[in-house]
């Protein structure tokens, strides 16, 4: 008994966990120092006996995203459900729903795992059945999610911070104005393409300074989705314009006094009125001659502009961009 | 995290603002509604109200819409000035510039500087300003580009005052809303909505010294399109003394009060 004890409390040191040994109904708690505490209580009990399918155990995730391997891992356990150290069973896995695969033959890691995978490529749910020597193991069949993988962009803190969040503004405006120009809707006059072009241009130029000051920090290249806007329509292509305008406007104006550099201060102020006039000519493509440029909707009865929090902002924003940003380390005051 | 959740109170803004700068900012924010306007700022300044350095800021801005308030009033009131279609887009920009002075007057209380009386002719430069439409729109585009700089170039010196500093680019992008669309209305086709270059138009020239820079934040922006929409995605400040070097003509100073007769 005491060789099986140094043994165990070898293998405890060797994988720096904290075990608690069980043998002969006796507990001796062997502690290594690098103790790991996400395993504590974790408990190996030895030597274990055959395995048993029905004790026997899978990792398979909960969700994963399409055209990536999907790996599962099968733990073989004995009956009392101890991880079995040995290998030589037979371990098939069979998918089926959204995608069908099988029978595949686990490999078989000679250490009481097997390991197999497949790569899903249509999004939907599968339904994965795990045998042992044709036996289902515990929680077969398993259900995942293939669905693309849920991320967040994170803006990061600080004047960085703030600074990827005009980033993705600027990022969004430009690719619209492109959209806009890529293919115009009918009847588009020359007056409204000269607009777009320069406005497009601008946007450009903002989006390339700001993500240039930002350097090495700068959020990635956004994806965005404009499908809800019908750009055969000039009434919903102004209609786009204009809310953009504002919501860039408003954004500036509410972010302004989070930046600690008055040099990027300095910066907003030069883009934000730029951003001003775009709006105000868009607005009077859609009324002309009208007190829209500087409607009552956008200018309070004290002559001020409207302003909104970035989180109101990336609200509006996540019409066109599905990837939720992490806005969590911006400065708040 | 969604995004969604970072500000639970969903106004953090506004909320943070009001309590960085205490009283001057419950000030700002009983400004904001029309009906507590009176009675309640005015105690309010009476408490503490504007930090003595941006007394003088305050009052810079104040006369730049004094002026602007002015002269769309004149304009507006002018018999022999016809605006035609343009008439609805005056009256909307005289409504803006009437609310500045009264909100930037009640943010002073009794710090407000006296109000000077105007010369919309700038001692004769555009002596059919109220007449001619083109030249009312021609001084129009003028101002409201001027206010659009002179607003920017004061941003360093209200950065820590969130309140203040957040209420000045809420005017201050309205400004450019107007000098757009007055842009718009010109009778120059060279005429942007935007400022390409320093490209003026009439006397204007000193209102447009220095928009032609094509370097920000030490970046050479001109690399990222062509030479004028480098120069027009960007308005540039102007510091108080250019301001008020091109305003000088047009501002007949209040009269001091007579010094008291000995007796």
């Amino acid at each position: 008994m005491w060789d099986e004890l140094q043994f165990l409390s070898r293998v405890a040191r060797a994988t720096s966990r904290r075990t608690f040994l069980q043998w002969s109904g006796m507990t001796i708690a062997v502690t290594v120092a690098a103790c790991d505490d996400d395993d504590e209580g974790g408990d190996v009990t030895a030597p274990t006996g055959e395995a048993d399918p029905a004790q026997s155990t899978a990792e398979v995730p909960a969700t994963a995203p399409p055209t990536e391997p999907l790996n599962i891992t099968v733990q073989a356990r004995d009956s009392a459900g101890n991880p079995v150290t040995v290998g030589g069973e037979e371990v098939i896995v069979n998918v089926t729903g959204a995608n069908t695969e099988g029978p595949l033959e686990a490999i078989d890691n000679g250490d009481g795992t097997y390991e197999t995978s497949y790569t899903p490529l249509v999004e939907g749910q599968d339904s994965i059945a795990v045998t042992m020597n044709d036996v289902a193991i515990s929680g077969s069949p398993f259900t995942v999610t293939i669905a693309p993988t849920e991320t967040t962009i994170p803006l990061g803190r600080g004047d960085t911070g703030l600074f990827n969040y005009v980033y993705a503004l600027e990022q969004l405006s430009a690719a619209f104005y492109s959209s806009v120009l890529s293919a115009p809707y009918a009847g588009i006059t020359p007056e409204e393409t000269q607009v777009f072009t320069e406005i497009r241009d601008h946007e450009v130029i903002h989006r390339e300074l700001i993500k240039s000051a930002v350097g090495a920090g700068a959020i990635p290249e956004l994806t965005i989705d404009f499908a809800s806007v019908d750009f055969t329509s000039r009434d919903a292509v102004l209609a786009a314009a204009q809310s953009l305008e504002d919501l860039g406007v408003s954004a500036l104006n509410g972010a302004a006094y989070l930046l600690d550099d008055v040099e990027f201060l300095e910066a907003v102020g030069k883009l934000v009125s730029v951003e001003a006039r775009h709006a105000a000519v868009i607005r009077d493509l859609v009324a002309p001659l009208t007190p829209a440029f500087a409607g009552d909707d956008v200018v309070d009865a004290n002559g001020q502009d409207a302003y909104r929090t970035v989180s109101q902002v990336l609200q509006d924003v996540s019409t066109y961009v599905p990837t939720a940003f992490d806005a969590s380390q911006l400065p708040r005051t | 995290m969604t995004s969604t959740t970072m500000f639970p109170d969903g106004d953090l803004t506004r909320r943070d603002a009001l309590l960085r700068t205490g009283r001057l900012a419950r000030l700002l924010a009983a400004a904001s509604l029309p009906v507590t306007l009176g009675v309640a700022t005015r105690r309010a300044h009476a408490q503490g109200g504007v930090p003595e350095e941006l007394v003088d800021v305050l009052n810079f801005a104040l006369t730049l819409e004094r002026l602007e308030d002015e002269f769309y009033k004149a304009g507006l009131a002018a018999g022999g000035l016809n605006l035609g279609d343009a008439r609805a887009v005056f009256e909307q920009i005289s409504a803006h510039e009437t609310a500045h002075v009264t909100l930037l007057t009640t943010l002073l209380g009794e710090a407000a500087a006296p109000a000077p009386t105007f010369d919309f002719t700038g001692g004769g430069a555009f002596g059919n300003v109220l007449s001619n439409p083109g030249t009312f729109i021609t001084l129009a585009q003028g101002f409201e580009d001027l206010g659009v700089r002179a607003y920017k170039g004061q941003l360093a010196a209200l950065q820590r005052q969130a309140a203040l500093l957040t209420a000045a680019l809420r005017i201050h992008s309205v400004e450019a809303r107007h000098a757009a669309m007055v842009r718009r209305l010109s009778q120059s086709a060279a005429t942007k909505p935007w400022v390409t270059g320093n490209a003026s138009i009439a006397d204007l020239q000193p209102v447009y010294e220095g928009e032609e820079v094509t370097t920000q934040l030490g970046v050479d922006v001109a690399q990222f399109g062509n030479a004028d929409a480098a120069t027009e995605a960007f308005d540039e400040p102007l510091t108080r003394e250019q301001v008020e070097a091109f305003i000088e003509p047009f501002v007949i100073p209040a009269e001091e009060p007579p010094p008291e007769e000995e007796t």
